[in-house]
């Protein structure tokens, strides 16, 4: 008797212990799609601009699920090999890329998602055939207006002796460290095929900078504060701390780097139906332009009118779109250890 | 205060063969816990540092390939240095804030003892990330440390804590005293008071007491305080994550940058194996010399 209370003790123990670590979500009605995507206001815009209407319009509800960085997010759907327990998830062209060299995400085509054939040929050929481009951001250049009466105009001016200490030099452990580099090789005459300049120069600045961050959010201290000088950043975010803080941002003469966010369904996905719809929704004009003016992104279709100041600071042309660069995802994707451990070296 | 009591050395209790095996069953569900989350991913681990992978597949014959890579890689070398020499530095810094912290309170008999343990305990009942957080607030560039500096005059200028190997040795020690201060409570307690005012009665000092008495007879909790924090040193992510301010690396965010940013996961087992090779030597040295310094008492 008291050997079967032991080992009812130890089966209990044990489905106990499987039932604390079930990663299920236990969404499995039919009408839920799990979305998996980025926290803090980009989490209160999605909620309020996306989910809610496409709820309405629908009848599908949605659970939000706030993870990490999109790397952290694709790296999920490949250790579970691709049913992660979301169905929908926020990344960045680069994962896209990743998802269709490891085969781990979905395919996407204007067949399942009418609304992509409105989508530039540019942005389609960066989904990789497993994804949708939903919004288009640029590197630009926050600088401080009480140290820069007029928007600086190149990137140089962030190894200005009279800027450099407040320069902000990222990881490229985030994107933004990525384009950094790319944008400081160009200084030299490397690109994205030649980053040693890129890194020379990263190195020198990081001997003064203000810090090293690793995620766009540690950037904000430095804003709120006022001790940043000059660094890179995305427009979404830039656009949100130019209206609240000291700070403004512009595009350099040399010109720069688009962010591509993108939408990808993991190939284990449980609702892809509803997955599909979800992007299709997305892309439709009416939420295009909603999550551009919201988000302070570019939008992923062509042929939506946008207020001449918002117009100015975001890529919402066809010419705009023409003009950005955007960097071969395979290129980065294949060299980024080796730009990060460059990187490391240099800033010690 | 309550009175800390020295432990005495007990007999064990013989139990009965039939009460022993029934006893043993009592392992099971541990054990059951053990092999579930340690034994068998540390298995997975071990496998995918052999293994070839081609995105998530893997693809070819076992290899060492990844170790290889490893070694070969001045970058990496210097990732461990820096690892095992942060660890050594919290080791060292802990055992020896451990014993002052858990000589006062077992020896001086000051009505601050209580006081003392309390803010010794602190740290163990809030998150790890919180306090490193509050690091991050006290070091920055116009954080408190910074101003006590200028105010006083020992700097002239902000010293740039975040993103040092100081700030990172700082934030673990914090975060790992308590552990080293109650090994060496326990140490400390176990030595007869007497035998100290002997050797003060037979015209020894204070220091000559500590060096000579005190510090032998404790060697074993100070060599098990060290192994503690030096092995959860080893391990930690978050002080060198968020006071590393990107410019320190050390295995464990080096793991994650594997996993997580370039993918390559037979690397980053790799690294991880070399990680717990790291931690098991070093443990099982602090152990060997545990033991022949108890043989020598």
């Amino acid at each position: 008797m008291k050997k079967l209370v032991s080992v009812v003790i130890v089966l209990g123990l044990a489905a106990a212990s499987v039932a604390c670590t079930s990663t299920s979500t236990g969404d499995d009605e039919e009408d839920v799609l799990v979305v998996e995507g980025y926290g803090a206001e980009y989490q209160a815009l999605f909620e309020e601009q996306i989910a809610k209407p496409f709820t309405e319009k629908t009848g599908i509800r949605i659970k939000y699920s706030a993870g990490g960085a999109a790397a952290e997010q694709y790296a999920a759907i490949r250790a579970s090999n691709g049913d992660p327990g979301f169905d929908v998830t926020v990344m960045t062209s680069l994962e896209l890329y990743q998802g269709s060299r490891d085969e781990m995400l979905a395919p996407v085509t204007p067949q399942q998602v009418p609304n992509m054939a409105r989508v530039p040929q540019k942005l389609l050929d960066n989904t990789y055939g497993v994804g949708a481009i939903q919004d288009v951001q640029q590197v630009v250049m926050m600088y401080n207006r009480t140290e820069f009466p007029q928007p600086p105009t190149s990137w140089q001016v962030m190894w200005d002796p009279k800027y450099r200490s407040g320069a902000l030099v990222f990881n490229p452990a985030n994107l933004i460290g990525v384009y950094a580099i790319l944008n400081a090789a160009e200084l030299d005459g490397g690109g994205i095929d030649d980053t040693d300049p890129g890194i020379a120069r990263t190195a020198e600045l990081a001997k003064y900078a203000l810090a090293t961050p690793t995620a766009s959010a540690e950037a904000v201290p430095f804003m709120t504060k006022g001790t940043a000088t000059v660094f890179p950043y995305l427009d979404g975010r830039a656009a949100i701390y130019a209206q609240t803080t000291d700070y403004d941002y512009t595009v350099p003469r040399e010109g720069t780097y688009a962010s591509l966010g993108s939408l990808g369904i993991p190939v284990g996905a449980a609702h892809k139906d509803a997955a599909y719809k979800f992007i299709d929704y997305w892309l439709s004009d009416e939420v295009q332009q909603r999550w551009a003016l919201a988000y302070n992104v570019g939008p992923a279709v062509t042929g939506l009118q946008f207020p001449a100041d918002f117009a100015a600071k975001h890529i919402t042309t066809p010419e705009a779109l023409e003009n950005i660069k955007i960097a071969d995802a395979g290129t980065i994707v294949r060299n980024r250890t080796a730009w990060s451990q460059q990187w490391a070296e240099a800033v010690r | 205060m309550t009175a800390i009591v020295a432990p005495t050395p007990s007999t064990p209790i013989p139990v009965p063969q039939q009460r022993r095996s029934r006893l043993q069953w009592l392992t099971l569900p541990a054990t059951v816990w053990v092999l579930a989350v340690f034994a068998i991913p540390t298995a997975i681990l071990l496998t995918s540092s052999v293994l070839t992978y081609d995105g998530a597949k893997v693809t070819g014959p076992l290899t060492t390939a990844n170790y290889g890579n490893l070694f070969g890689d001045s970058y990496f070398r210097s990732v461990l240095w820096d690892t095992v020499s942060i660890s050594f530095m919290v080791g060292a810094v802990c055992t020896a804030a451990g014993l002052l912290v858990a000589h006062f309170i077992v020896r001086s008999g000051s009505r601050f003892r209580t006081l003392v343990l309390l803010i010794v305990l602190a740290p163990l009942v809030s998150s790890v990330v919180v306090r490193t957080y509050g690091w991050l607030v006290l070091l920055q560039d116009d954080g408190l440390v910074n101003q006590i500096l200028l105010w006083t005059g020992l700097s002239a200028s902000p010293v740039a804590f975040i993103g040092s190997k100081s700030a990172v040795i700082a934030g673990l020690v914090h975060v790992l005293l308590p552990f080293a201060v109650f090994t060496a409570i326990s140490s400390v307690q176990s030595v007869d008071p007497v035998l100290e005012r002997a050797s003060r009665d037979l015209g020894a000092g204070p220091v000559s007491t500590f060096f000579r008495i005190t510090l032998p007879l404790i060697r074993p909790g100070l060599i098990a305080g060290f192994m503690l924090t030096f092995a959860i040193s080893l391990g930690a992510y978050a002080a060198a994550a968020i006071l590393g301010g990107g410019r320190v690396q050390t295995l464990a965010t080096l793991v994650r940058d594997r996993m997580v940013v370039s993918l390559e996961w037979g690397q980053a087992a790799a690294i991880a194996v070399v990680h717990f090779a790291v931690g098991v030597i070093t443990v099982s040295a602090l152990l060997l010399a545990g033991r022949r310094s108890r043989k020598g008492m």
